[in-house]
């Protein structure tokens, strides 16, 4: 009951940001910026030293960085905290706990066990602990069903993979969906543009696993080109990466579609067509800085969906990454893994949002001046 | 369907476009895009075929003459809950029984000329309210006196046996006689052939009957998930459009904060968190962390039609405020919410399977989610292939209409 009346008033407060006025926010958001840098900073040169450089990162941040960026900065860092907080109730909640086994073990045992580990009785307190653990150590906590290892040692090998993985996705789906969207949206109605876009139905509508599973069986046990699963080597990283791509490659190019369609109906193109450029010159110089602005906008809930489809693709291609580290977390009530995974995933997607919207903001100018 | 069609085009050549009122514009808009009209066939199609699966495939005969003379053991399985345990079986299998009375119902209607949504909408909610009677054990702790359990016979052996007696007893099973529950450990991992016709998995289940009740399990999926964030989304959008001020402020902070969190992430989270958990939590769950779309687009509607006039006069009126909200501008605002509800099921259909491939589904139903896990951890293509084409095929469906809605409400989106 406290719980959910604390999760209100955070929820009320973080709210409330809204009405403080700009200049309030706006040292909130260096606040917080240098705060967050001082955790990560204090461990590398301690803390004299890591003050110093946190105050100048807040102070420049405070002097020259967007309001917009700082703003969005001082909503960040608390909805994070939030997000523990909000994660450690559900997780208390749920039935059982990490140390539930089988044959029941004593109480003594347990209460040993659970002060080791740092994990109270009650979420409060388990709240209690992790937050000085992370603002104190800037230490994600033990592993509890990795013995001897701590969220950091787990998760940190997996972070390259995931994030290669992600990335390469990434790639993958805005090169193929801009190519397919831009050459459906040159000539529409046409053949390539009726292919294209039923290439693109299909796409959105096949789950990624079925699509993993059939290139699987397909690439890997039929033609024997790509090995079947797992991780190491340059070619097992094509599968799941295209695996992961296609959906939103799918979406990235009807944008692409739509977008150039509408641009190459502008007066301006009309204008670059009479100047005598070639069409390859005006689509490539004139149309697409502007078409691909929904692109851009999509690339923020695209990598959140490749981030959020890895948990289903690892799982697949049976991939050391964080996504599977997740799912074992959760299933095996492995607290500081999930809360771990969960941090790792949320700050990840609402950084790299903030970044699409730096990049919305510079390609067009007309969105600046809301800014 | 096509007459309703032809009408409003023929009214529309003879050039009385003003007589045509939004919806049916909408209509005449949707019917001329065929891929939307094939897709919702198709829609109806799965309702029909999810509807009619005892049909096809079960193990107790429609007829049977034995000893006591005629007798329908389907009719009786149908809702005995030690054969049918499920809930979303229970509300299908009231489907198949009373379908012929609701056709009725609806002709009747149609013929008064009062078969429009309210009439439509009336009847489903019979039929919920019907189920919703029928399923639970206990109605707060009284014995539920519809609630129906009795032993089940094995009519397949019984014939057998009678047979070698010398007095075979007359039976007329459904083409598949088996049920999608039946495990047959001789039969484990078989390819698609003879009376397989989409082979066995791990357990000896036959996955062509297992994927006709997947089709139950799909669609209720959707169209409950859907249905619950609508409502969530439509009320609390509702409340922040057109209240405004401190409710617009706190529904909205609480729409980014949950933007924020991945609705997958979300989802797989309090998923994973309950343990045991049932087909109708999966619902519940996907339903309770997908409304902040619905929610956006909704408050966006009510920001514009609470300028408009006929939302000053109804307010002039004197008419509570829940009246002007949910009776004069809900309408009005529906179209958006229509269209994203369209293509919500598709993607709850997505998420459900994406669950139960994880293995973090309802084991004790058929979801082609999980016939694909087993197929992935045996590499044994039937296995995929077959309910990875039945989530696509559905899912394509229904992002079929939601396209032809879309296109169909708002011209200019039509590229």
């Amino acid at each position: 009951m406290i719980e959910a009346l604390l999760v209100t008033a955070a929820l009320l407060a973080i709210a409330s940001l809204a009405f403080l006025p700009h200049a309030v926010t706006r040292a909130l958001g260096a606040l917080f910026l240098s705060a967050v840098a001082f955790v990560f900073l204090r461990h590398v040169g301690g803390d004299l030293l890591a003050g110093l450089v946190c105050a100048a990162i807040g102070f420049v941040a405070w002097r020259f960085l967007p309001g917009a960026i700082l703003r969005r900065v001082a909503f960040m860092v608390p909805s994070l905290v939030l997000l523990i907080g909000v994660t450690t109730w559900l997780m208390y909640l749920a039935p059982g706990n990490p140390f539930a086994q089988e044959k029941s073990i004593a109480p003594q045992v347990e209460a040993a066990l659970r002060a080791q580990y740092g994990v109270p009785e009650s979420p409060l307190a388990f709240f209690r602990v992790y937050m000085e653990r992370l603002l104190g150590e800037g230490s994600l906590g033990p592993a509890l069903k990795v013995k001897g290892r701590t969220v950091q040692e787990v998760l940190l090998p997996a972070l390259p993979v995931s994030l290669g993985l992600g990335g390469l996705a990434l790639v993958l789906a805005v090169g193929m969906g801009l190519l397919l969207g831009v050459r459906a949206g040159m000539r529409p109605n046409s053949w390539a543009d009726h292919a294209s876009m039923g290439l693109a139905l299909v796409g959105i509508s096949l789950p990624n696993f079925v699509i993993g599973a059939g290139l699987m069986i397909v690439l890997a046990l039929q033609l024997g080109w790509l090995p079947v699963a797992g991780w190491g080597g340059f070619r097992h990283v094509w599968m799941p990466a295209l695996t992961l791509a296609l959906p939103h490659a799918a979406t990235i190019a009807r944008l692409a579609r739509s977008g150039t369609i509408e641009v190459l109906q502008q007066d301006w193109i009309r204008t670059a067509r009479a100047k005598g450029l070639t069409e390859a010159r005006v689509v490539s110089r004139h149309a697409l800085q502007v078409a691909v602005l929904p692109v851009v906008s999509y690339l923020g809930p695209a990598a959140a969906g490749i981030l959020t489809g890895s948990f289903v693709v690892e799982t697949l291609f049976g991939i050391p990454g964080m996504g599977q580290w997740f799912v074992k977390g959760a299933i095996n009530r492995d607290y500081s893994i999930v809360l771990g995974t969960a941090l790792f995933y949320c700050g990840l997607i609402t950084s790299f949002n903030l970044v699409v919207d730096l990049l919305l903001a510079w390609l067009d100018p007309r969105t600046r001046q809301v800014a | 369907m096509s007459a309703a069609q032809e009408l409003p085009l023929e009214a529309l050549e003879a050039g009385a476009p003003d007589r045509l009122s939004y919806w049916a514009l909408v209509r005449v808009q949707f019917g001329k895009n065929r891929p939307a009209v094939w897709g919702l066939w198709s829609v109806v199609g799965l309702f029909v075929l999810a509807t009619a699966a005892p049909l096809i495939a079960m193990d107790k005969p429609f007829l049977w003459i034995g000893e006591e003379g005629l007798e329908s053991p389907l009719l009786g399985a149908l809702f005995n809950r030690l054969i049918f345990e499920n809930g979303v079986d229970i509300f299908f299998n009231l489907l198949l029984v009373l379908s012929p009375l609701y056709l009725l119902a609806a002709v009747a209607l149609r013929r008064a000329g009062r078969f429009g949504v309210r009439g439509a909408g009336a009847l489903v909610a019979a039929h919920l309210a019907l189920t919703t009677l029928v399923v639970p054990e206990t109605w707060f702790g009284l014995e539920n006196p519809l609630h129906h359990e009795a032993p089940v016979v094995d009519y397949r052996a019984r014939q057998v046996e009678l047979e070698k007696a010398g007095e075979p007893a007359t039976a007329l099973f459904p083409p598949r006689r088996i049920h999608y529950r039946e495990t047959d450990p001789e039969r484990s991992v078989q390819p698609p052939g003879g009376s397989l016709w989409l082979g066995t998995d791990v357990e000896g289940r036959d996955v062509f009957v297992r994927m006709l009740y997947g089709t139950r399990i799909s669609l209720t999926i959707g169209v409950v998930a859907v249905g619950i964030y609508v409502w969530i989304g439509v009320v609390l959008g509702a409340l922040a459009g057109y209240l405004g001020g401190w409710w617009d402020v706190i529904i909205s902070r609480l729409i980014e904060v949950m933007i924020c969190i991945p609705s997958f992430f979300l989802i797989l989270t309090l998923v994973a968190l309950v343990e045991d958990r049932s087909i109708f939590q999966v619902m519940v769950i996907i339903g309770v962390t997908s409304w902040t779309g619905v929610a956006r687009l909704v408050r966006a509607e009510f920001l514009q039609q609470r300028e408009l006039e006929y939302a000053l006069a109804a307010r002039a009126l004197g008419l509570p405020r829940w009246r002007v909200i949910f009776r004069h501008i809900l309408p009005n605002a529906l179209g958006p919410v229509l269209v994203s509800a369209t293509f919500g099921v598709a993607s709850a259909i997505l998420i459900e399977s994406s669950l139960a491939f994880l293995g973090l589904g309802d084991p004790s139903v058929p979801s082609w989610g999980e016939t694909l896990n087993v197929g992935r951890l045996e590499m044994k293509y039937w296995l995929i292939f077959a309910p990875g084409l039945a989530i696509f095929f559905v899912v394509s469906v229904f992002n079929l209409v939601g396209e032809g809605l879309r296109d169909a409400l708002d011209p200019k989106l039509r590229t």
